[in-house]
């Protein structure tokens, strides 16, 4: 009995609890966080977080305040939000154009790497125009931003129109020489749209935007090969129509395998992308017998997609940039001449011979004939 | 220390002083003197013996050719009226008048003693008295026969497969209905007497040639050193006799289903019977054998596997929910996803107490309607269901004392602790809610861990009649995994566990078994 009571008065007396301890109550959680540059270059820092008293009548609390770092801006929202900001539950980080055009913008993000209470998988986003007028969106007939706007690229994501970067994947792609990052992007004109991705170069400087027509090809270069393909290619084959077009036709993949060679010839790094996918016609709004002429719009298909592939291998490759991860690849077979380039690979993969085939095979035409 | 030391202070020493003469009394009560001659004598004896007691009668009159007078003593309402007037009074007092010898009374426990102690014995436990004219020797006839209820349903273990008879208060009939699952001589009773005033029967039911002998002898010294008053049920008894006096489990299955004793006794446990109480202890018990039941033996294994899994799981919401709500809540909020993050926070918002105190006070409210509900009788206690159901549900949510989540948790808790078989280890784990959640207001997740993790170091630790608590488990023991978590099928268990230590491991012909492996 003795024993007991001292080892409960020692708890009582000893312990007084962490000093961590934060009721739910008492946060008010950064659920985004938005980054901008004024006319004079000066950061500008908005915070959205949500309410929850009910009687409120808006339940989201936007402060935009220009600080000189991310969490000197947390004071600034202290002075004037409800509880205490917190990064724990940090959604998504809203980057304006503007800052991520500047090399070195990722080392704003790094109070989000350094405590470890603030959430690293929070979205990555690019936004075409101010980071603070997305933030300070009020949509009437969506749930509070930051469930929107999350569930929005979340969806978006399956359907490929774009990437979702989260902050992991960010610091591990501008970490990794072999690749570098995209993130996606968005734009607030009336309303709020997912324009598509943006690539980054080496130091993270924005480099040019991919529609999602491309990033659905980019996506199939990465090998990630995940959710919804659709396309839409026009038959040149067939007679244009008046008014509708009649030359158009849909489908979407239902199974796609990449398989990327490395080789190193002739000072020169070499690629080879063999993809392969079965697709599935969803639309056709011409005639064509695909019993009998499979082959025809099969091979259609695979030179339409070359084409689009190349082209835009050509563009990133004008970019100096990577973001397929080919250098992951130079450095897994062929690190003898990997090793010297590795600083400049940008440049090094400009001067690479990268060949794409792709192999189309139609799996299934609906159920209509 | 000197603070604490009144709360440790001793009775004063008059009291205690007084309490030894009346221990004195007793010994003298029972002194062993012998019957006089005289029947007068002995009647005058009888009457000072029995001060204050209208219940006893002493029934004179002549029996015999040659008249002799005798006079039968007994308790009212302890005896059986009917076994008394027709097997002792009828023959004696009719159908011996023709007869020259000693009539016979026609009951077959009969004996003959000689000292006052025996007598006195004797009456108090209901038996009846006879003692002759001229003879130091009294006749003893068993005729007891006191209230007593049939059997019934078990009220506190239903179950739906198992056998509908649950023990009564008398001990032979308990032994009885043991007895009938298992007529085989190696069933072995061992008789002992516990509580000087009560002089308690109990008796300690084994197989001999399956249980543990060590066991047995352990078993047998601790009942035999219980030196008190009396013993009214099992769970003083099994209070007297636990290894460990501070731990918040049971150590004992106190069990009122025959069926279960009868199936703990085949693997080797000991089964210790109280007279008087409608309870057995089956000792010694393991963590795990409170998460069997009966009904799990008699449906399909996978079935039953998936009960008994069950039931882990409610063991762990009823003992780490509210604290993980707690910890959640004060802490660790990073790991509540958004959507429930926002719906949490959203009616936590209205709530102004801080969530150890929301949670305490839940709890609390369910323990005392728990309570109330059982004290209550049944027509009335459906009340307390429904004001409960209200109170704690609807209005407190509406006037903003609780969150909707808070409720949520209660009710999956209260439920959660209700799906164990055993009672006594329901208690244990709604108790051990408390201080759980204590430790997760302080110190968050790590504090639940650092309390679960004491919890299984208490558990690894125990002991039940010198047998590990937490066996099959720790100490490991492949064989026993059989039965803890999965319920295997039945042809494949064919060893008894090792963690009640029997002698006799093999309990089945292996030939089923062999056909399968071949």
């Amino acid at each position: 009995m003795k024993k007991l009571l001292f080892a409960l008065l020692s708890l009582t007396l000893f312990t007084t609890g962490c000093m961590d301890k934060m009721n739910i109550e008492d946060v008010s959680l950064s659920l985004l966080i938005g980054i901008d540059l004024d006319e004079n270059n000066n950061l500008i820092f908005s915070t959205s977080s949500p309410v929850f008293s009910q009687e409120a009548k808006i339940k989201e609390e936007v402060y935009i305040s220009p600080a000189i770092t991310m969490r000197e801006s947390r004071e600034e929202d202290d002075k004037t939000f409800m509880a205490l900001t917190v990064g724990g539950k940090v959604q998504a980080i809203l980057v304006g154009k503007r800052v991520m055009q500047h090399k070195g913008w990722l080392k704003l993000l790094e109070p989000l790497l350094r405590d470890p209470k603030n959430s690293i998988t929070g979205r990555i986003v690019m936004v075409d125009g101010n980071a603070y007028d997305v933030i300070s969106y009020l949509p009437k007939d969506k749930p509070r931003l930051p469930l929107y706007l999350t569930k929005l690229i979340d969806t978006a994501h399956l359907r490929n129109i774009c990437t979702k970067t989260t902050l992991q994947d960010l610091r591990r792609a501008t970490y990794e020489s072999g690749i570098t990052a995209n993130v996606t992007e968005i734009k607030k004109e009336k309303r709020l749209f997912v324009t598509g991705t943006a690539l980054l170069g080496e130091e993270g400087e924005y480099k040019f935007s991919l529609a999602p027509t491309e990033n659905k090809l980019l996506r199939i270069l990465q090998h990630d090969t995940k959710g919804e393909f659709s396309f839409t290619f026009k038959n040149p084959n067939q007679p244009v129509g008046e008014i509708f077009p009649a030359t158009a036709y849909s489908f979407s993949t239902s199974g796609i395998s990449v398989k990327t060679k490395t080789d190193y010839v002739s000072d020169k790094f070499k690629f080879d992308i063999n993809v392969q996918m079965r697709v599935v016609l969803t639309e056709r709004l011409f005639k064509l017998d695909i019993r009998k002429e499979a082959k025809k719009l099969e091979q259609e298909i695979e030179q339409e997609m070359t084409k689009r592939m190349k082209k835009l291998i050509h563009k990133i490759q004008t970019a100096k940039i990577d973001p397929i991860g080919l250098g992951i690849y130079a450095r897994a077979y062929e690190y003898e001449h990997w090793k010297p380039v590795k600083e400049r690979w940008g440049e090094t993969l400009a001067k690479a011979d990268v060949k794409v085939s792709v192999k189309v095979i139609i799996a299934g035409m609906g159920i209509s004939k | 220390m000197y603070f604490f030391s009144r709360f440790y202070k001793k009775y004063p020493s008059q009291k205690r002083i007084k309490m030894g003469k009346m221990n004195q009394i007793h010994e003298e009560t029972a002194e062993d003197r012998l019957i006089s001659i005289e029947l007068f004598q002995n009647i005058k004896e009888i009457k000072q013996k029995f001060p204050a007691s209208p219940d006893l009668v002493i029934h004179q009159f002549t029996t015999g050719l040659k008249q002799t007078r005798v006079a039968l003593v007994y308790l009212d309402g302890l005896t059986d009226k009917n076994s008394l007037n027709n097997n002792i009074l009828r023959p004696m007092m009719y159908d011996s008048r023709e007869v020259n010898e000693t009539p016979l009374p026609t009951i077959s426990s009969c004996r003959t003693v000689s000292s006052w102690r025996d007598v006195e014995n004797a009456i108090l436990q209901g038996e009846s008295v006879l003692f002759f004219e001229g003879q130091v020797e009294v006749r003893v006839f068993d005729t007891t026969g006191w209230p007593q209820r049939s059997i019934e349903d078990p009220q506190l273990e239903s179950s739906l497969k198992g056998a509908h008879q649950g023990f009564v208060e008398t001990g032979v009939q308990n032994i009885a209905l043991l007895r009938r699952y298992i007529p085989n001589l190696e069933l072995r009773i061992k008789e002992h007497i516990v509580g000087r005033r009560g002089k308690t029967n109990v008796w300690i039911m084994y197989l001999e040639d399956i249980a543990h002998p060590e066991v047995l002898k352990e078993l047998e010294k601790r009942i035999e050193q219980i030196d008190i008053d009396a013993v009214i049920n099992t769970g003083e008894l099994a209070e007297y006799i636990e290894d460990n006096r501070y731990s918040p489990f049971p150590q004992f299955i106190l069990t009122e289903r025959p069926d279960s004793a009868v199936s703990q006794l085949l693997q080797g446990r000991f089964v210790v019977v109280v007279d008087r109480s409608p309870s057995v202890i089956i000792a010694p018990a393991t963590f795990i054998s409170f998460f069997q039941s009966v009904d799990d033996y008699s449906m399909r294994w996978l079935i039953a596997s998936f009960i008994r899994l069950l039931r882990f799981l409610a063991f762990m919401i009823a003992l780490l929910l509210p604290a993980v709500y707690i910890a959640f809540l004060s802490f660790n909020y990073e790991v509540v996803p958004l959507q429930l993050f926002l719906s949490i926070a959203e009616s936590r918002a209205r709530v102004p107490f801080p969530p150890l105190l929301e949670a305490m006070m839940m709890e609390i409210m369910l323990e005392m309607m728990r309570e109330a509900g059982i004290r209550l009788p049944a027509p009335v206690g459906q009340t307390i269901g429904i004001v409960g159901g209200i109170v704690v549900g609807q209005a407190a949510v509406q006037a903003g004392i609780v969150s909707n989540i808070m409720v949520i948790v209660v009710a999956s808790t209260a439920i959660a602790s209700f799906i164990l078989p055993s009672y006594d280890m329901g208690t244990a784990v709604r108790l051990l809610r408390f201080p759980m959640m204590l430790i997760a207001s302080l110190f968050g997740i790590i504090g639940i861990v650092i309390g679960f993790m004491t919890l299984l170091a208490h558990l690894v630790a125990l002991e039940s009649l010198g047998t590990p608590y937490g066996s099959p488990l720790a100490p490991f023991r492949w064989q026993d995994m059989r039965d803890t978590f999965v319920r295997f099928p039945l042809w494949s268990m064919f060893r008894r566990p090792e963690s009640t230590r029997a002698i006799q491991e093999i309990r089945m012909g292996r030939k089923r078994s062999k056909e399968k492996d071949s």
